[in-house]
């Protein structure tokens, strides 16, 4: 198991587009921490590693598909009624810069 | 040294569909922003997405028409990134399941076949249309969740001519399946190129073109791009691996930016849409493909819809046509006289090609500003593939049309000038009428349609 | 005369024979949420209710239609067309949804009359009741304000022990319903995932988010079910197996049945109290002729529950809530470019345990870590799946203490780890049923110096019938329903 650095841990919360300070890293690390110690104690799971991930509570497929018909569709008022600034129906947002 | 180009090609097509791969708002063009949303495409909390019908039978279609397997098993995963036209913060994609793998398409380069493999074909959905303004952007979702599959090929083609045959192919076979309009220029088509330069059997790193806006562009973009990769490597450098563009009007490739080290977009499986199972009636549905969508114009005979309904190119025309409420009387007569003639004797590999250009002709013809003389004139020069259609018009002249306040005065001077004439038909003879008309044709000089001139000036001498 | 502590059936009667109208009704809810002090309330439906009420007053009585007049809370994690909906989030304040979640229509549909949006742990992310924007909710059994209630649905446990309302709607990813369920005397109850649909529950971990509810009886929770469940168009997950009548599936019959005792998860009780009650319950259910059977399935994979649940829930959480910017909808902050403006929309505006989840889970999820930890976290859920799949094909249900404790007091306000290594089985195992999707209920059990304790029963997969049938048994041995905290 690779050990994560603060600076991973930092990392990711940037790529997750905000910010954590050094008091919440700290406690970050140490929960990080447990986790591992957590993932070590599921490999005395006898045969765990054998077993197909689980993504769904149990066997789930269905056969349904939308017909190809237009519904539901938003008003643009109502589309845009939660928008931070709108300008001639388009949301306004400050400069991308990447 | 020994030098090999090695290119592969991600390429993404719009889905022809009433409304979006996960919610059922319109996907209809042009309407005003923001106004073609469901609760889905812009991340409403608690919104859920429902997979369209249509969207898959279109790629049941293409993983068909491309030999590939399909999985019968319809699953999504989310591809996780933050930006500004990515309203759920995730894109739902088939990362780990793609509806289609391990096909090929074979095509024809200088009468000799070349197979391309092609990787996998998946479903997904487009974004939001960004503008970005001097100091702002501006978001419009009304493109967000559009369906979309990819086709990424496995890295068999070698050069520029290559690749734009087998878009082209792609292209057409997109197009007559119902697919998508795939047109490159409008974006229902786009297309991702990698060139990297093999050298003595040792593999470069990969450069990535974007942006590219026609077929023969991507031919000369590749072709440039090699060229470039070469002097690189026999100068003694390598070849960086980074973002490039064509610029059309220099023939070469421009930076765009650095390849960033591998941006890991924690994939997993979605929960929110059950795996869905591809039963045989859909399978069949999907490929008994003259059951789709079906051209109906009510003044046509049976037999001529039945013609246009069997030919991959008509059908596609009129379709784009009766969407475009430019399916009149007028249009279609000059679609199957004109079209239909260059289609029956070179096939439609032009008139793909001249597509936009026609259908602005088209419009144009439609809203009377040029003449049937004119439009002929100017769909030739096109298919020559003289020049675009708006040069052709400034060319030609046909820019400047009469109107028919114009047209009523040259009539009007035409009849005091010409008076024994009006006498002469007043009094019954034919012949005075076309010696009229003929005086007429002189002065509009080709630039308004015989027919209206005979209306208008029958109309005045009845007046008179 | 307080009517809105009865439970719907007596509110319902009491309606039919016109000795209270709707309008009485929500008049009451709104005079004991104006003198409430549980902090349970995101938004009060003033005067939507009244107008509600005031028109069904006018109206005849529905006698077919037990939910006909009767206010109800729903957590505010559920969409509510025009009404504010925050989850409970600072980023989400003043937010309007455009649409509304099929739970909340569903009632509506039925003429129940919606009285207030209630408080969560922020996202509906933590068990203290105590992470949302607005700060803690109490514990109505608790005078001196020290305990929690649970989470995450707190605010609806909260308002449904207090007697304002004899029910009201919440989630459970983990046990979010049934673990506060425990700590406040209610009934707390989560269908099979599927039965229910989540269309408008904010999705917080897709694959393991249920509807839930808290009730004041047995009876009640089938007749919810009747209501709620069934298959939606509108959710690809949800079932289409049929529906029953679950209240007059309820029957009063001596069929005797067989629940299974996990053995790790018992032998880790430490309270006297709570382990007397259970087993003398356990002696009685054995006296009335039904089974029970101690079943072992190893400590590692018992203690793998929480970890699983822990790793699966911040994985999806860290995407689910990823549409969270500023731009759409919610609070928006101003700055000179996107990336600034994003930055200060989601620090500002989560808490900071809910980010370092976001961290947590998205560390799991990076392609160099995903086998070993999120693959890996999703395999340990199919052998916990499995294991309980046997478990409860040879037995007609799980059944254990809900919680080890009675309701814990609240800690200080420093952070703390939100996931311990250390974390007791008997505190974290419930959370096997979301793994699962099965269908789990809790009841009011007893009481340890007058803070309520209950117990919870878990059965197979779309068993519903059999587990109500089963929670009526122990209903009827606990003597213990309708409790309200006056």
């Amino acid at each position: 198991m690779k050990i994560v650095s603060q600076k991973t841990l930092l990392e990711a919360a940037h790529n997750l587009m905000f910010d954590i300070d050094e008091v919440e890293l700290e406690v970050l690390t140490e929960e990080y921490a447990d986790l591992l110690e957590a993932i070590e104690q599921m490999k005395s799971i006898p045969n765990i590693d054998h077993v197909k991930p689980m993504v769904f509570p149990y066997e789930l497929v269905t056969d349904y598909l939308r017909e190809d018909v237009v519904a539901s569709c938003l008003s643009q008022e109502e589309a845009l009624k939660n928008a931070s600034k709108v300008e001639d129906g388009q949301i306004v947002i400050p400069k991308v810069v990447r | 040294m020994k030098y090999e180009a090695i290119i592969g090609l991600e390429i993404h097509l719009q889905l022809l569909s009433e409304s979006k791969l996960f919610s059922g708002a319109p996907t209809t063009f042009g309407k005003a922003p923001n106004s073609n949303v469901g609760l889905i495409d812009m991340a409403f909390p608690g919104a859920m997405p429902i997979l369209n019908k249509k969207c898959v039978v279109s790629a049941i279609r293409m993983v068909n028409a491309l030999h590939m397997e399909l999985d019968r098993l319809i699953r999504f995963d989310r591809k996780n990134y933050f930006y500004s036209d990515l309203a759920k913060g995730y894109q739902l994609t088939q990362f780990f399941h793609p509806i289609g793998r391990n096909g090929h398409l074979a095509i024809n380069v200088n009468d000799s076949i070349k197979i391309i493999r092609i990787n996998h074909l998946h479903i997904e959905e487009d974004s939001a249309k960004q503008i970005h303004a001097k100091d702002k952007t501006l978001l419009d979702f009304n493109r967000a969740g559009m369906g979309l599959i990819e086709i990424v090929t496995d890295p068999d083609i070698r050069n520029g001519k290559e690749a734009r045959i087998f878009l082209e192919d792609i292209r057409d076979i997109a197009v007559s399946l119902g697919v998508s309009n795939g047109r490159l220029q409008e974006g229902s088509m786009r297309v991702d190129v990698n060139v990297s330069l093999k050298v003595d059997g040792v593999n470069g790193e990969i450069v990535e073109l974007k942006n590219l806006n026609g077929f023969k562009n991507v031919e000369k973009a590749i072709t440039s791009e090699i060229k470039r990769q070469k002097e690189i490597v026999s100068s003694g450098k390598s070849v960086k691996p980074e973002t490039r563009r064509y610029d059309e009007t220099k023939n070469e490739t421009v930076f765009m930016r650095k390849k960033n080290t591998k941006i890991d977009y924690n994939y997993f499986a979605d929960g929110n849409i059950a795996p869905i199972r591809i039963s045989q009636e859909l399978i069949d549905e999907a490929l008994n493909y003259k059951a789709a969508k079906k051209v109906k114009i009510d003044f046509l005979l049976p037999e001529t819809i039945d013609e246009i309904n069997n030919d991959p190119y008509l059908f596609r025309l009129f379709s784009i046509l009766q969407d475009e409420s430019l399916a009149t009387l007028k249009v279609s007569n000059f679609v199957l006289t004109r079209v239909r003639n260059e289609i029956k004797r070179h096939g439609s590999g032009k008139l793909l090609e001249i597509e936009d250009d026609l259908l602005s002709l088209l419009r144009i013809y439609d809203e009377e500003e040029i003449t049937y003389k004119q439009a002929s004139i100017l769909y030739k020069q096109l298919l020559e593939g003289k020049a675009s259609l708006d040069s052709l018009l400034e060319e030609n002249g046909f820019s400047n049309n009469l109107d028919n306040k114009e047209l009523s005065s040259i009539i009007d001077e035409i009849l005091v000038e010409y008076n024994t004439a009006v006498q002469d038909y007043r009094a019954g003879k034919d012949k005075a009428l076309n010696y009229l008309l003929g005086q007429i044709y002189k002065e509009t000089k080709n630039k308004v349609d015989s027919l209206k001139i005979k209306d208008m000036l029958l109309m005045k001498l009845e007046e008179k | 005369m307080d009517y809105l502590s009865k439970n719907i059936y007596e509110i319902h009667e009491a309606l039919v024979n016109k000795k209270v109208t709707p309008l009485d009704l929500v008049k009451e809810a709104l005079e004991k949420i104006k003198k409430d002090t549980n902090n349970a309330f995101e938004y009060v439906y003033e005067k939507e209710a009244l107008k509600l009420a005031e028109e069904l007053s006018k109206q005849e009585v529905e006698v077919d239609n037990p939910l006909w007049g009767i206010p109800f809370a729903i957590k505010d994690n559920f969409s509510t067309k025009d009404i504010p909906t925050t989850g409970s989030s600072k980023l989400l304040e003043g937010y309007r949804p455009p649409f509304d979640a099929e739970v909340y229509a569903r009632l509506l549909n039925k003429k129940a009359i919606p009285i207030a949006k209630t408080t969560l742990d922020e996202l509906a992310m933590g068990g203290t009741g105590s992470s949302g924007h607005l700060g803690k909710t109490y514990n109505p059994w608790d005078e001196s304000k020290t305990r929690m209630i649970g989470g995450s649905s707190c605010g609806s446990a909260a308002a449904c022990a207090a007697g304002i309302v004899p029910f009201a709607i919440g989630s459970d990813t983990g046990d979010s319903v049934r673990k506060p369920a425990s700590y406040s005397a209610l009934v707390g109850f989560k269908p099979t995932w599927g039965k229910i649909s989540r269309f408008g529950l904010f999705t917080f971990a897709a694959s393991l988010d249920h509807v839930a509810y808290f009730t004041k009886n047995v009876k009640d929770s089938a007749l919810l079910l009747n209501v709620l469940g069934g298959h939606d168009d509108k959710d690809t997950t949800s079932s289409s197996l049929p529906m029953e009548d679950y209240v007059s599936e309820i029957k009063d019959n001596s069929q005797p049945y067989t629940f299974a005792v996990i053995k790790e998860i018992y032998d880790d009780l430490k309270d006297a109290t709570i382990k007397r009650a259970f087993d003398s319950l356990i002696s009685e259910l054995k006296q009335k002729g039904h089974k029970i059977n101690t079943v072992s399935i190893g400590l590692p994979l018992v203690s793998a529950i929480y970890s699983a649940y822990y790793i699966l829930s911040s994985a999806e959480a860290t995407s689910s809530n990823a549409n969270l910017d500023g731009i759409k909808f919610g609070t928006y902050k101003d700055a000179d470019t996107y990336e600034e403006m994003l930055f200060k929309v989601r620090t500002e505006g989560f808490s900071d345990r809910i980010r370092r989840r976001f961290v947590i889970g998205s560390i799991s999820l990076l392609e160099e870590n995903q086998e070993e930890i999120y693959l890996r976290a999703l395999r340990c859920r199919r052998m916990i799946v499995e294991t309980f799949n046997k478990v409860l094909e040879s037995n007609d249900a799980v059944i254990l203490p809900a919680s080890p404790t009675v309701a814990p007091l609240f800690g200080d306000d420093t952070p703390k780890k939100s996931f311990n290594k250390d974390a007791s089985v008997s505190d974290n195992y419930l959370a096997f049923a979301n793994l699962g999707g099965y269908p789990s209920i809790t009841l009011p059990l007893g009481f340890e110096d007058n803070m309520p304790f209950g117990v919870n029963i878990t059965s197979h997969h779309f068993t519903e019938s059999k587990l109500l049938n089963i929670a009526q048994r122990v209903e009827d041995i606990t003597g213990l329903k309708d409790l309200t905290k006056k």
